[in-house]
């Protein structure tokens, strides 16, 4: 269940109480009704070892200014607890209070549709971040200028290059001034020069909103960019604090498997 | 700029659970999915326009093809019903039509929206969004080809059958509870489309099933002895609407009315508390 209320409030805050979550896995084969009797019968034994618990009474708070990193093996979680923030997956137990409008670029394309043009992405886009039309228009000019793309405006997305998808949806997503900023490998890929280009915006983006998470395998992005660390290991907060501490400690157990 | 600060509090699927019980739940969640519907209205506007572009601002005819579309097939289907069942063909071309256009819009609302979810698996994975507004945007851009098929109907009727029944001031009430009984059915059917994806060929052919269950091609008093199990078709009675309109003069019985409500009363109730039920658990099924 879900609450969205206007407050007038300045404060951003992301606050995580006892945070549980219970991942679904049905697996490879589609789950089909075969299966759904196969447990009727035999009284629901026959799937349910495929569940599991990801995250068991996770606390968390991250308040107003802070820049937290989120670094960890893959599968530890870190996508899934940036999800879980930005409200894709509900917690199984538990509450998630998230003050502040969120801009979630976990991977950028997400809201991307391939059918349609740059222009109706922006727009949907915008729709998604909660912008009307007429607002994203405002924008439209600066967003397709910084992406490079005005000559692409018009032609559907699945003849764009994975470079000016990315393009695209950065500049989409930086444009919005979000106040609670979720990044999740945003700099995955791009040519050189729009990695400068984009860091230069980031800077400044990061600068402006109230929180940043973000999650990424590049340690020294993580120690340029944030102040505080999380190092999320099997579903857990193994350590926080720190951004060089954290990350030291996190270089020193990848080097050392136990 | 934007909408203003928000909080969103999202509270553990298993503390919802027991509170399904009580009323006060059911009224706050329907407020609560009115306002998140309202704060995604542009999504849900966006997703309707560019559907609709695609129909009608792609093709060159755009438009006309609401018009043409019904003369063409009416032409086919109307020689053979008039040659075959010896049936006069002015009086069978409205007629099929009253019972046609709403059958499509039936047809579309349940099979695209049952697929909605599916269609819109990455949205659904990296945004967060209120899922209702997929099958709400398929079953609106249904009604708003529907309504421009009625008004081409309207428009060819004059040629075949001038004049205009009094009857039509109720069709909008017809049609919006024809509208619930379908989203409704839909939010059923996309849960089960979405769970078993088998489902979606069953449906199709229940669907087909249904159609020839349905008082469109054929009258009521052809089918004979069978014509009473018309009545337990609830389509019949939203069709009735229409048909009350454009083709009988009459106005819609009791029953009609009764079945008609109710049916989308009862899809309703079912359809959000199946939504309610498994919001938050599709996208692990996506």
């Amino acid at each position: 269940m879900s609450t969205t209320t206007f407050i007038d409030s300045n404060g951003a805050a992301i606050e995580l109480d006892a945070v549980s979550l219970r991942f679904r896995r049905y697996g490879d084969s589609r789950p089909a009704i075969k299966q759904a009797v196969l447990n009727a019968i035999f009284s629901r034994s026959y799937a349910k070892t495929r569940d599991f618990w990801l995250f068991r009474d996770l606390n968390l708070r991250i308040s107003h200014g802070q820049r937290v990193g989120i670094v960890g093996a893959n599968g530890a979680g870190k996508s899934t607890l940036l999800k879980v923030i930005s409200g894709i997956f509900y917690p199984t137990a538990g509450r998630v209070r998230v003050t502040g409008r969120i801009a979630p670029l976990i991977e950028l394309s997400a809201g991307l549709n391939p059918e349609l043009s740059g222009v109706e992405n922006v727009y949907l886009n915008g729709a998604i971040l909660g912008f009307s039309p007429a607002q994203m228009s405002a924008k439209m000019e600066r967003i397709l200028e910084f992406a490079g793309l005005e000559p692409f405006a018009r032609t559907p997305l699945k003849y764009y290059s994975t470079g000016m998808l990315m393009r695209l949806a950065f500049a989409i997503a930086t444009d919005v001034e979000p106040e609670i900023l979720i990044i999740d490998e945003v700099f995955a890929t791009g040519d050189a020069e729009f990695i400068q280009k984009a860091s230069g915006r980031m800077h400044k983006l990061m600068d402006s909103s109230h929180i940043v998470v973000m999650v990424s395998h590049d340690l020294s992005l993580i120690r340029q960019f944030t102040s505080r660390v999380l190092w999320i290991d099997k579903g857990k907060i193994a350590a926080d604090g720190k951004a060089d501490d954290v990350c030291e400690q996190y270089l020193r157990s990848a080097q050392t498997p136990a | 700029m934007g909408p203003g600060m928000l909080e969103r509090t999202t509270i553990g699927i298993e503390l919802v659970g027991w509170r399904r019980l009580s009323p006060a739940f059911w009224v706050s969640a329907i407020a609560q999915d009115l306002r998140l519907v309202y704060s995604f209205r542009h999504v849900l506007g966006i997703l309707v326009a560019n559907q609709l572009k695609v129909r009608y601002q792609r093709s060159a005819l755009g438009f006309l093809w609401t018009l043409i579309n019904p003369i063409l097939m009416l032409s086919v289907l109307a020689l053979f019903m008039s040659q075959v069942l010896r049936m006069e063909i002015r009086d069978y071309a409205v007629y099929l039509f009253s019972g046609l256009v709403p059958w499509q819009f039936f047809a579309a609302a349940i099979s695209n929206g049952s697929m909605s979810l599916i269609a819109s698996e990455n949205l659904i994975r990296k945004v967060s969004v209120p899922k209702v507004i997929f099958p709400l945007a398929e079953s609106l851009v249904a009604a708003v080809n529907m309504a421009f098929a009625i008004l081409a109907l309207a428009i060819l009727l004059q040629f075949v059958r001038p004049g205009v029944n009094v009857q039509l001031a109720l069709l909008p009430v017809g049609l919006a509870m024809y509208w619930l009984f379908a989203f409704g059915l839909a939010l059923t059917t996309m849960t089960l489309v979405t769970y078993f994806r088998d489902c979606e060929h069953i449906l199709q052919v229940l669907l087909q099933a249904l159609y020839f269950c349905c008082p469109i091609l054929y009258m009521p008093r052809q089918v004979g002895r069978f014509a009473f199990l018309l009545d337990f078709n609830p389509i019949t009675h939203f069709m009735a609407f229409s048909q009350a309109a454009f083709y009988y003069g009459q106005w819609p019985t009791a029953q009609n009315w009764m079945i008609a409500a109710g049916g989308a009363a009862a899809s309703m109730l079912l359809g959000y508390s199946v939504y309610k039920t498994y919001e938050h658990d599709y996208i692990y099924r996506l």
